[in-house]
């Protein structure tokens, strides 16, 4: 090993070591097709705020939980470590808990989104139903369109048009089965056979281990906090939220009710062939109307369903509060008056909140102490007396360094404003015509932000246009005064 | 699973009919005297046609969900002519979107189709959730028109606006309201067609049978002697019956009026997988008065 490298590693060694000195490891563990960068935005917001330094390991989510679990363990240089975990990361804690006992290095844990008690959707994949739904509903989408495209030429001046293209859209896919993993937006198959799937069934041999008494005893032991996080989102339309927006939310139901126009239409139809397929349209406009009680159904927050009114208990869209919550944890906040669906739960500013009162009141994190307040100042020359290129600088201070700035300029002589350059120093060629100028720079650090102005006068000789001249004096009461001599009227303002 | 549903289809249905053919009946009467009580006249010109729709759906999805109960969703269905044969259909909906119960702004009231490839779904809220596109040409469907003879295939007796964008070959399909108020002109279209088109197979008393197949698919159709209705209709695919389509009519002051009509499918073992019904109800037939001229 050469002197050089040896350095180095000492110098990253002490560093580390002074870090660990100062600030708590926190480990932000991920689920289901997540990496360590899916943390990214919540670890740097976190770090600007709290004492940590945070840890982001990626651990393969097609593996076995105890691979992972093992995976997460190999990740940890220290001891002491908080975990945040989000979906199936917060099972893989819980079973690094279980596998590891006493070697365990973590513990505190935040549990966000963690389907404690298994997760019905999990099931459903694996036993064939959700990839069965896939492929009825696409059928049941395609076929009428497809019957009467073929058999009615009529049709295609009936179908709406931006339905006639999304029918396309869909019909051009490779397959039927296809179509319907694209409507749920669900890549069944890349999934459907993962080793981890299986765990994640309610009814597995791991979630039923984990949930044991002496399990869930030995737990609060490693973990002495042990806190959830669930969130909610509408009960309507949670798929098209999860997956494509409010704009396929509409379509869905655009897609219902033209379903039910259809069958109107070709139901009363005169051709008798024609008609005896109306009932496609029918099963469309069902289909529609149930979908998302299906998706209930699916995911296990459907109570009851009485044809009208649909009961379901709290939801994110993928998982059920009552398998979010953290079984015998310490601590459960669920935040169900806002829209927060499960795939955003790491990335929500709300959740971080959540996260940061946890930090403060369950796992005795500190924060650190406020940036001192961010200032700039522009230093460059002022006035120009000659026309040429001139620099002129920022000089910020406070902040958390890692300045950003965005320069502009406004030139009285001809009114027009200009955005500039984005570095720390900013050229300019000044002309006589500019007249006097405002330079401004606008500097960001961390979350603060603030605008500087610098008036830069310009005396540049051939014909230098004046600064803007005052606003007159506000008018003010007159009184005419009779000159004895001339009979002249003057105005003044009386004292 | 298809017992259950069985079940509930009993329970449903066995009331409901009977209201139909009893109690609803002589109210009803008074709906369709306008048509029904002058059957050898020639009908007038039908101009609006409204009724009050329910439609259930009995059943669940591949075996894997049953919901406790049927779905329902109810409408009052009006159907106006818009003249030369062109009609518009729109839906309106008394109660909010079911089944999450809330729907908030995606509470649609109307749904209209006023002409082909412009459909418009009016909020109860007053917003629009799909505007009409008014740029698309217009192919309405076009109903029959009663003052066809009673006698032959009803051809048209304007001619028919063709839509600019109409491709080259494509027929036009005059609409009906025959399947609901079964008329003796509706009984000879439907004989009519069935005679010219389809393959007429030996029938028990009462019907005629008749089939037509189409690739892979042979639909075979019952018609009543008696009312010319066409009652049935068997849906066959690659060997096995896929769907099967029953309505019963009540008569009214002579004409037969839809009133339930029970759509089966069948699933590949041949057992009944889903169950949609419609009922018609309260159906009401306003005409338009015959132009006079001055001396």
């Amino acid at each position: 090993m050469n002197r050089a490298l040896a350095s180095f590693l000492i110098c990253a060694a002490l560093v580390s070591s002074a870090l660990a000195a100062q600030d708590r490891p926190v480990v932000f563990v991920h689920g289901l097709k997540g990496t360590g960068f899916g943390w990214q935005p919540a670890a740097d917001y976190l770090r600007s705020g709290w004492k940590i330094f945070d840890i982001r390991p990626t651990i393969g989510w097609t593996q076995t939980e105890e691979n992972q679990a093992a995976s997460l363990h190999a990740s940890l240089g220290f001891t002491g470590v908080a975990a945040v975990s989000h979906s199936n990361g917060g099972i893989v804690t819980r079973q690094y808990a279980r596998g590891f006992g006493a070697a365990t290095r973590v513990n505190q844990h935040l549990a966000i989104g963690s389907l404690h008690r298994g997760a019905p959707l999990a099931a459903n994949v694996r036993n064939g139903n959700v990839p069965l739904y896939a492929g009825w509903l696409a059928n049941a989408v395609v076929e009428p369109f497809d019957f009467y495209d073929t058999e009615d030429p009529d049709f295609q001046f009936i179908i709406p048009p931006i339905l006639y293209d999304l029918f396309y859209f869909w019909y051009n896919l490779a397959s039927v089965y296809a179509q319907g993993v694209a409507v749920l937006g669900f890549p069944v198959p890349s999934i459907a056979n993962v080793p981890v799937l299986a765990q994640m069934d309610p009814s597995s041999s791991l979630i039923t281990a984990l949930n044991s008494s002496s399990n869930l005893t030995a737990e609060a032991a490693r973990f002495p906090q042990r806190v959830g996080i669930a969130t909610a989102m509408s009960p309507e339309d949670i798929v098209a939220r999860l997956w494509c927006g409010s704009g396929c939310r509409e379509g869905r139901i655009a897609l219902e009710y033209y379903a039910l126009l259809m069958y109107t239409y070709y139901q009363d139809h005169p051709d008798l062939w024609l008609r005896s397929h109306a009932y496609l349209w029918e099963r469309l406009f069902w289909a529609m109307y149930d979908f998302n009680v299906v998706w209930h159904f699916f995911i296990g927050s459907l109570i009851s369903y009485d044809g009208f009114q649909a009961v379901v208990q709290p939801q994110d869209g993928i998982l059920p509060w009552s398998t979010q919550t953290y079984i015998n944890g310490t601590r459960q906040i669920n935040i169900g008056d806002k829209e927060i669906p499960h795939f955003y739960q790491r990335v929500d500013p709300r959740v971080w909140q959540s996260i940061e009162d946890v930090f403060g009141a369950n796992f005795g994190l500190v924060r650190r102490p406020p940036p001192p307040p961010l200032v700039t100042t522009i230093s460059g020359p002022s006035p120009i007396t000659a026309k040429g290129t001139y620099t002129w600088t920022a000089m910020p201070s406070g902040g958390v360094g890692g300045y950003t700035y965005q320069w502009s300029v406004h030139f009285y002589g001809t009114g027009q404003s200009l955005q500039l350059g984005t570095n720390q120093a900013q050229p300019m060629t000044v002309y006589q015509s500019d007249g006097d100028f405002d330079l401004t720079v606008v500097t960001g650090s961390g979350g603060q932000q603030i605008t500087t102005t610098r008036y830069i006068e310009n005396t540049i000789p051939g014909g230098t246009l004046p600064p803007p001249s005052p606003p007159p004096p506000p008018p003010c009461p007159t009184v005419a005064v009779q000159s004895s001599s001339t009979a002249v009227p003057m105005t003044r303002c009386l004292p | 699973m298809q017992g259950r549903a069985l079940t509930l289809l009993l329970r449903r249905v066995a009331p409901v009919a009977a209201c139909l053919m009893a109690a609803c009946a002589e109210h009803e009467a008074a709906r369709v005297d306008e048509v029904a009580d002058r059957p050898n006249a020639p009908p007038p010109m039908a101009t609006t046609m409204q009724a009050q729709v329910q439609l259930t759906f009995y059943g669940g999805y591949e075996g894997f969900y049953q919901p406790d109960a049927a779905r329902e969703r109810s409408y009052l269905q009006t159907r106006t002519d818009q003249g030369g044969g062109f009609w518009s259909t729109q839906q309106d909906f008394s109660t909010a979107q079911a089944p999450m119960g809330v729907a908030g702004v995606m509470d649609v009231g109307t749904a209209s189709f006023s002409s082909p490839g412009s459909m418009t779904l009016q909020l109860r809220d007053g917003g629009i959730l799909v505007p009409p596109d008014t740029a698309t040409a217009r192919a309405e469907m076009r109903l029959a028109p009663d003052e066809a003879s009673a006698t032959g295939t009803w051809e048209p007796t304007s001619p028919i606006p063709v839509a600019p964008l109409r491709a080259a070959g494509s027929t036009s399909h005059a609409g009906t309201a025959d399947r609901v108020i079964v008329t003796p002109q509706a009984r000879d279209r439907a004989i009519a067609q069935l005679s010219r088109d389809y393959t007429e197979l030996s029938a028990p008393t009462g019907l005629r049978r008749f089939e037509k197949s189409v690739g892979t698919e042979r639909l075979v159709v019952d018609v009543s002697t008696t009312s010319g209705a066409v009652v049935r209709e068997e849906l066959w695919k690659e060997g096995s019956r896929r769907v099967e389509t029953v309505r019963r009519y009540r008569t009214v002051n002579g004409t037969d009026v839809l009133s339930l009509q029970t759509t089966t499918i069948f699933d590949d073992q041949g057992r009944p997988a889903q169950r949609f019904e419609e009922r018609q109800s309260d159906v009401r037939i306003s005409r338009a008065e015959p132009r006079r001229t001055t001396p």
